[in-house]
């Protein structure tokens, strides 16, 4: 299993790469345009991932632009069934992120984590 | 005795015109004329030898008697002595008027002294003068009125000559008053047949119209005008009351401007709450999360530890639910709450509170229960989203302040009909209840019962304040019920609408403005299908190109550059999947922009779908289709392909370069800066010092991105990756690989 963990702040990721790590690879990213490099990488290498990780709140690219040009990038690779996401925020306000390009299987997880919620959206996404 | 000669001046007084007297020196009447008789109104027999005090009493305007004063003027003066303005005579039948006389003293031969009184009527004159007074006090107001007027006032005859303008217009129109005079109306009011128009209309009493006028110096302003016919020694004119238009829309701009400005205040201000919020929960997650990965571990630590962990858990949590609130709070004051209505059934509002506190209520060894006495098939359209907050705040003080019994929430339907509903939600708990003195106080923010603060019971008393906030959102109502040490009753009643069928989405005419305008080409063979789709898209100013099969709208495509294509399926000649694969194919030859393709089908089936997106279209809608989902379809494609976003196209430039360039001799350039960076990574490596190694690794990717160097790019990235999920291993194996490649 590979996932993607895209989050820019550092005790978040720590504490998102401890949490996940058991259950496969996990890269880790710190703003929007890394995050779609290593999804462009991981297609290149045959290697995608399985469950992207995606703060909304970062640098340089944000969450929702990022998660656009995945889905983007899929559908010009014609994958069939996209990445499922989980999105990260720390607002709770969801219509920031519920567009049209949002498509795919999401899930949304409002900071700070209900560790047991997480990990069971994890766990019925990876398995 | 009386001469000859007095007797002759007798008889001229007997004619006089004015009123005359003659009295002694002690007033005592000797003569009195017919005149003076007529006006006083007495009989010549009642007054002789009478004091004429008896009969007269003269008062000054401000009403003071003075008879007396005037006869000592007399005397001290020895010359006539006059009266002054507004004197008035009451005389003894009650009657009073308005006088004019003089008092003569006389010394007669006896050098004994006499009065001789002349007065006159003069109330007639007086009133006249008032009158005429107040006639100019009108007319004053009425010029002051015209002259301080803040619309323009223009009188026009009817062959449109002016006749008066008031200072305004000689402002506004730069006339002045005696040019205004040689001035037609033809020449400021801006429409041909205006003089016909006034001569036609006056029979029309009033009227009210929008133009434009002209100034003395040529330019123009907007007006409002106003206009009256009046009759003037029977001849009619035409009054003109207007406004300048120009002054309103300056206001009305001015007006806008600071509604903007308010609006971008607004925006400030809820981005700083956003951000805020944003700011604050991130390192409170931090916290909260690394606390939690050590309380995975509890084995490694003693019992104290332990605790202290938990400590750190439990106070971060009740920081975060404390902003929380301070967020809320601050959110509604502001004014920013806005109810978000949806469907929902009541039953899974209650399910989802059951079970999280039975478990809230298990963990302090008190009872929980729901009653409900209402109908929970029944379907309800409101903020479910604020129903929850009300009841949670509710619930989780009931449950915080009761140590022993139980925690109990009873639903009761206080009235209802077909599409409306009101609903009593009663929290009631066993706890330690509220202090009669304290219970008004409990809906006011920042309080709580006990001023101590106590751990169990923390926060900063915001719940029931943002509570009763969000009952008035609802336009519901809040109260309690409660016993020191026996509990508290709370009760909430709101309103909702109920949906006896399922809810269409309310039909709002969107105006689908991101996708007016478009250019559409139609590939359709059917014409009638073609004058429908027409119909359906011409109200948004589309400019639609119809083609009647693939192979046409091919050629089309080539010559002109399309928004959004609309494409039919089965068609003669080329259908349209073909026809999407050719377009699809030149716009990868030519790297053209994708144009949107959505496919118009009869096939109805599902899977239909993926079937047409593998073969290039963008969307599709099957027919017979409503009108909006062919605009939302057309609006969601639009706006990806608009958003093909700028991230998308640059990476896809990158990729391109970076084919472009590679293998280019040029890089052997900043190969020696490559190796240097190496050597430094190997250092870095060796003293496991990572974050030199994650700066260096940007370093060199970020070389190989500015040169279109994909491999060094690529290499640098995945080290990158490596060092960050800490594996060294791998890392060091493409350290080798890039010190290799370099060399």
């Amino acid at each position: 299993m590979r996932i993607l963990i895209a989050e820019d702040d550092f005790a978040t990721r720590r504490f998102l790469l401890n949490l996940l790590k058991g259950y496969g690879q996990c890269d880790l990213t710190v703003d929007g345009l890394e995050t779609v490099e290593a999804f462009m990488l991981a297609h290149k290498e045959n290697e995608p991932y399985d469950l992207v990780c995606l703060d909304i709140m970062m640098p340089k690219v944000d969450g929702s632009e990022a998660l656009r040009a995945i889905r983007e990038i899929e559908k010009d690779r014609k994958v069939k069934e996209g990445v499922k996401v989980i999105i990260i925020s720390a607002l709770d306000e969801k219509e920031i992120v519920t567009d049209s390009f949002s498509q795919g299987t999401v899930a949304y997880a409002v900071k700070p984590l209900n560790t047991e919620k997480f990990l069971s959206v994890v766990e019925k996404f990876l398995y | 005795m009386k001469t000859k000669s007095q007797d002759r001046y007798l008889s001229y007084l007997e004619f006089a015109g004015d009123g005359i007297i003659i009295t002694d020196g002690l007033h005592r009447i000797e003569y009195m004329n017919p005149k003076a008789m007529d006006i006083m109104e007495l009989e010549e027999t009642a007054v002789k030898n009478r004091k004429l005090q008896e009969f007269l009493k003269i008062h000054s305007k401000d009403s003071e008697e003075i008879f007396n004063r005037l006869i000592h003027q007399c005397i001290i003066k020895k010359e006539p002595v006059g009266l002054t303005e507004g004197t008035t005579f009451q005389f003894s039948s009650g009657r009073t008027i308005f006088a004019s006389a003089s008092i003569s003293p006389r010394i007669k031969e006896d050098q004994s002294l006499e009065f001789v009184w002349v007065f006159r009527d003069i109330t007639q004159i007086v009133k006249k003068e008032e009158e005429l007074k107040e006639k100019n006090r009108e007319l004053q107001i009425y010029r002051e009125i015209f002259e301080q007027a803040q619309n323009i006032i223009l009188m026009i005859d009817m062959e449109g000559n002016i006749i008066k303008a008031n200072p305004l217009a000689e402002k506004i129109y730069g006339y002045t008053l005696e040019e205004f005079l040689d001035v037609n109306i033809t020449e400021i009011h801006n429409t041909p047949t205006v003089l016909e128009s006034i001569k036609e209309s006056s029979r029309v009493h009033k009227k009210v119209l929008r133009c434009t006028h002209t100034k003395k110096d040529g330019s123009t302003f907007p007006v409002d005008i106003n206009t009256i016919y009046i009759d003037v020694d029977n001849q009619r004119y035409l009054l003109g009351v207007i406004e300048d238009q120009s002054l309103r829309e300056a206001q009305r701009r001015d007006i806008v401007a600071a509604k903007r400005k308010a609006e971008k205040a607004n925006r400030a201000k809820n981005e700083f709450l956003a951000n805020m919020s944003h700011e604050i929960r991130t390192p409170i997650s931090g916290i909260m999360g690394m606390t939690e990965l050590l309380l995975r571990e509890q084995d490694k630590f003693d019992q104290e530890q332990v605790e202290n962990l938990r400590i750190i858990k439990s106070s971060s949590e009740n920081l975060l639910n404390t902003m929380n609130d301070v967020l809320d709070f601050s959110k509604i004051e502001a004014g920013h709450l806005k109810l978000e209505k949806k469907e929902f059934y009541l039953s899974e509002v209650l399910h989802n509170l059951e079970k999280n506190y039975r478990r809230l209520a298990g963990k302090k060894n008190i009872g929980f229960s729901i009653r409900n006495n209402t109908d929970l098939s029944r379907r309800i359209y409101g903020d479910v989203h604020r129903l929850y907050q009300i009841l949670n705040n509710l619930l989780t003080n009931a449950v915080k302040f009761t140590e022993e019994g139980s925690v109990s929430l009873l639903i009761e339907e206080v009235s209802g009909n077909d599409h409306n509903i009101t609903l009593q939600f009663s929290v009631i708990d066993t706890g330690r209840g509220i202090a009669k003195s304290m219970v008004n106080q409990v809906f006011k923010p920042f309080t709580q019962e006990s001023t101590t603060y106590n751990r169990d019971t923390g926060g900063v008393g915001l719940g029931l304040s943002i509570t009763k906030k969000l009952c008035s959102a609802m336009d519901g109502k809040i109260g309690v019920f409660t016993e020191v040490n026996k509990g508290s009753h709370f009760w909430v009643v709101l309103d909702f609408e109920t949906l006896s069928k399922p809810k269409e989405e309310k039909n709002i005419q969107k105006n689908y403005q991101s996708i007016r305008g478009l250019e559409v080409l139609l590939v359709e063979d059917f014409s009638a299908n073609q004058r429908m789709l027409r119909r359906f898209l011409t109200p948004y100013d589309m400019s639609i190109d119809i083609a009647e099969n693939g192979k046409v709208a091919l050629e089309k495509y080539l010559k002109k550059k399309y928004d959004i294509i609309l494409m039919d399926i089965q068609m003669p000649v080329m259908d349209g999947i073909q026809a999407t694969q050719a377009i699809r194919e030149i716009e990868k030859n030519k790297k053209h922009q994708k144009t949107p393709i959505i496919a118009l089908t009869a096939h109805a089936l599902s899977g239909d779908g993926d079937h047409f997106m593998r073969h290039g279209m963008d969307g599709y809608i099957s027919k017979p289709y409503r009108v909006n989902d062919l605009l939302d379809t057309m609006e969601e494609q639009y706006k990806i392909s608009q958003s093909k976003s700028h991230l998308m196209q640059y990476l896809n430039e990158k990729e391109e370069k970076k084919r472009r360039y590679q293998g280019d001799s040029g890089l052997s350039e900043i190969f020696p800066w490559i190796n240097e960076k190496l050597k430094e990574l190997r250092k870095a490596f060796n003293t496991m010092n990572l974050e030199k190694i994650e700066d260096l690794g940007r370093a060199l990717k970020e070389m190989g991105s500015e040169n279109n160097h994909a491999y060094l790019e690529e290499e640098a990235f995945r080290l990158m990756l490596c060092i960050r999920r800490q594996d060294y291993h791998q890392a060091i194996t493409i350290l080798e690989e890039l010190e290799e490649y370099y060399r």
